[in-house]
């Protein structure tokens, strides 16, 4: 493996401005470079790899690399790495990542400097495919989440989809467990009035990632629950965005009498 | 391709509302229906000097006559043809004045709920359209304050007219016009949908066929996904949520949709005014739900809807999923059974790593320190 001269640099676990969070499993063919890149966003960066029971060899890379291992012996489920990785973040501005996907450190540092000027959730401008007409059922509830949240401007562009980063004020507003379940931390963003705003755009091509394989697309149907968990948390909360639901089912039951 | 020829292509892959070619020629449907219609005038007794019912009843046997022959899938133009041929047989046989109204295929009474309001002359053109056809009860609702309008339809048009005393929408209208009306099959329509009179006939075969609820297919008219509206992605999502992936994005937020009076009271005709509500409630309790026939509804860009109207149609939405989630659970027919949330919240233990490098190894020393916390 070619050593770079970035595993050499100094390590900065002392004060970090910038949390990196890269949940990983047996990413061991692309997690040094996602690592040296994501080092370079900021000149205080702490890194944080959670190893969901990587057996590959990813783990020793990673820390070979300067990132903090969070060492797991299992498997703890899609994105619940984003959850434990954030408690354990020390810096102001917490950016996550995949670790299979590669991306520039000018790439990724529009999204820190959108948290440092302000943005609580600074999105990937992302939006699937632009000139189909049919739709994956993931995209779909994306778009369909945003417009029953009353954000159609944020289109597509959602928390499931890396990178994002968030301020700690919107960590401490959404909680560190609600990150796990992606859909429901970035409704929860926007109910609590959190200044969310796509940023830069990273085509990382999300929805053909995992569909090809499964037949059933379980993974898919997961992420369709989220958004209607998410949806369920919303619809809880006493005072919702939407507004007047109450005045106008009355006014409905005076007419129909 | 230019806008107007993608959309010519695409019409042909609209649902086909009738065969391409005729079974028989015109002049040969024009003599059965007149032979028929004759015939069917002897059985009958005699007439009871009341046209209303007169008329009725010559369509009853009309639709029996219809459904006999098995002509379902007609094409307009025959069946048309077959049925004023029949008209005129039928009149003349029982002496009763000549009807110019075109007969319906279906022995139950129909009604065409409109909602009038912004624009005046749609509003009459379209209830041109409609009075062609044999219905048993026009009913126009209007929804704004329109003092003019009132009148003018009472002049011109044969359809009964109410008002309500403050503006309120047209979903609420279609939910005050099926209330009011008294007939077994509702058609629903408003003043911007521009159909002709023989679109709606597929909305009826599609009824007599056994189906609840009649929608309009959208589909073939759709730009792509990320150009569509709020409501047309809400309805898909609604739609894959409820299991009816094949529903695609058509609901009851367009007209014209045709619904049976059991469908209506099974809904509620409060609900009916929340059309998105309605539609998860009539999936939920088993109604029978399919498209009848694709029309270009957003056809000329006036037809958009505006800022607020949408919002009105999104806080529907998010009703009906309140309705669905209710019904069933917080995350439907898609499990969490993969994570292993009580890491997430804290628990559980790991073990951290973790290099430090001090400023020797900068200078090339290969000591390696590490510490575990």
């Amino acid at each position: 493996m070619k050593r770079s001269r970035h595993s050499l640099r100094l390590n900065t676990a002392a004060a970090p401005k910038v949390s990196v969070i890269i949940p990983v499993y047996n990413e061991r063919r692309t997690i040094a470079s996602v690592i040296a890149q994501a080092r370079l966003v900021h000149p205080l960066t702490e890194v944080i790899v959670v190893s969901n029971g990587s057996t590959d060899g990813s783990k020793q890379i990673a820390k070979r690399m300067g990132a903090k291992v969070l060492s797991f012996d299992q498997k703890l489920g899609h994105d619940v790495g984003r959850s434990v990785g954030a408690r354990a973040a020390k810096g102001s501005i917490l950016l996550f990542l995949d670790g299979d996907i590669v991306i520039d450190a000018k790439e990724l540092r529009p999204f820190v400097e959108a948290v440092n000027r302000g943005v609580d959730v600074a999105l990937n401008a992302y939006l699937g495919s632009t000139k189909s007409k049919l739709v994956h059922k993931v995209v779909l509830a994306k778009y369909a989440l945003n417009h029953l949240l009353f954000r159609s401007d944020l289109k597509g562009a959602s928390m499931t989809t890396i990178p994002h980063a968030i301020s700690r004020k919107a960590l401490d507003a959404i909680g560190a467990e609600s990150l796990s379940v992606p859909p429901k931390a970035h409704a929860i963003a926007l109910q609590k009035g959190l200044h969310v705003a796509p940023v830069h755009y990273i085509n990382v091509g999300s929805t053909n990632r995992w569909h090809s394989d499964r037949m059933n697309d379980p993974l898919g149907k997961l992420i369709v629950g989220d958004h209607v968990e998410a949806l369920h948390w919303v619809l809880d909360q006493k005072y919702d965005r939407s507004g007047n639901n109450d005045t106008d089912y009355k006014r409905l039951r005076a007419i129909m009498r | 391709m230019k806008f107007s020829a993608k959309r010519r292509k695409n019409r042909k892959k609209a649902l086909r509302t009738s065969p391409k070619h005729s079974t028989h020629s015109l002049p040969v449907w024009k003599k059965w229906g007149l032979k028929m219609g004759a015939y069917d005038a002897g059985r009958r007794s005699e007439s009871s000097h009341e046209p209303h019912h007169d008329i009725r009843r010559m369509n009853d046997s009309w639709a029996n006559r219809f459904r006999h022959a098995n002509l379902l899938d007609l094409p307009f133009s025959d069946y048309r043809a077959a049925a004023e041929s029949y008209v005129k047989g039928y009149c003349k046989a029982k002496g009763m004045p000549q009807y110019n109204g075109l007969l319906l295929p279906t022995n139950k009474s129909v009604a065409a709920i409109v909602s009038a309001g912004k624009d005046e002359a749609a509003a009459l053109r379209l209830l041109q359209q409609i009075e062609t056809l044999a219905l048993a009860e026009i009913i126009c609702i209007i929804g704004d304050q329109n003092d003019g309008l009132f009148d003018r339809i009472r002049e011109q048009s044969k359809a009964t007219v109410f008002y309500y005393d403050e503006p309120i929408d047209q979903e609420i209208c279609r939910a005050l016009g099926a209330k009011l009306s008294q007939s077994d099959i509702l058609l629903f329509l408003d003043e911007r949908s521009e159909v002709k009179a023989e679109e709606l006939l597929p909305f009826i075969n599609e009824i007599e066929k056994g189906t609840d609820i009649a929608l309009t297919d959208v589909s073939p008219y759709l730009d792509h996904f990320v150009r569509r509206d709020a409501v047309t992605v809400t309805n898909q999502f609604v739609n894959y949520c409820l299991g009816r992936k094949d529903l695609r994005a058509n609901a009851l937020t367009a007209v014209p949709h045709a619904l049976t009076r059991k469908a209506c009271e099974t809904i509620g005709y409060a609900n009916l005014a929340m059309p998105p509500k309605a539609q998860v409630s009539a999936i939920l309790q088993g109604l029978r739900i399919c498209p009848a026939a694709s029309i270009d509804i957003m056809k000329g860009n006036q037809k958009r809807r505006s800022d607020s109207e949408e919002k009105a149609v999104l806080r529907d939405h998010v009703e009906a999923m309140r309705l669905l989630i209710e019904r069933r659970g917080s995350r439907l027919n898609y499990p969490d059974v993969r994570r292993k949330r009580h890491f997430a919240e804290g628990g559980g233990s790991y073990s951290i790593d973790q290099h430090h490098y001090s400023k020797l190894q900068r200078q090339g020393n290969a000591a390696k320190l590490h510490s575990l916390h």
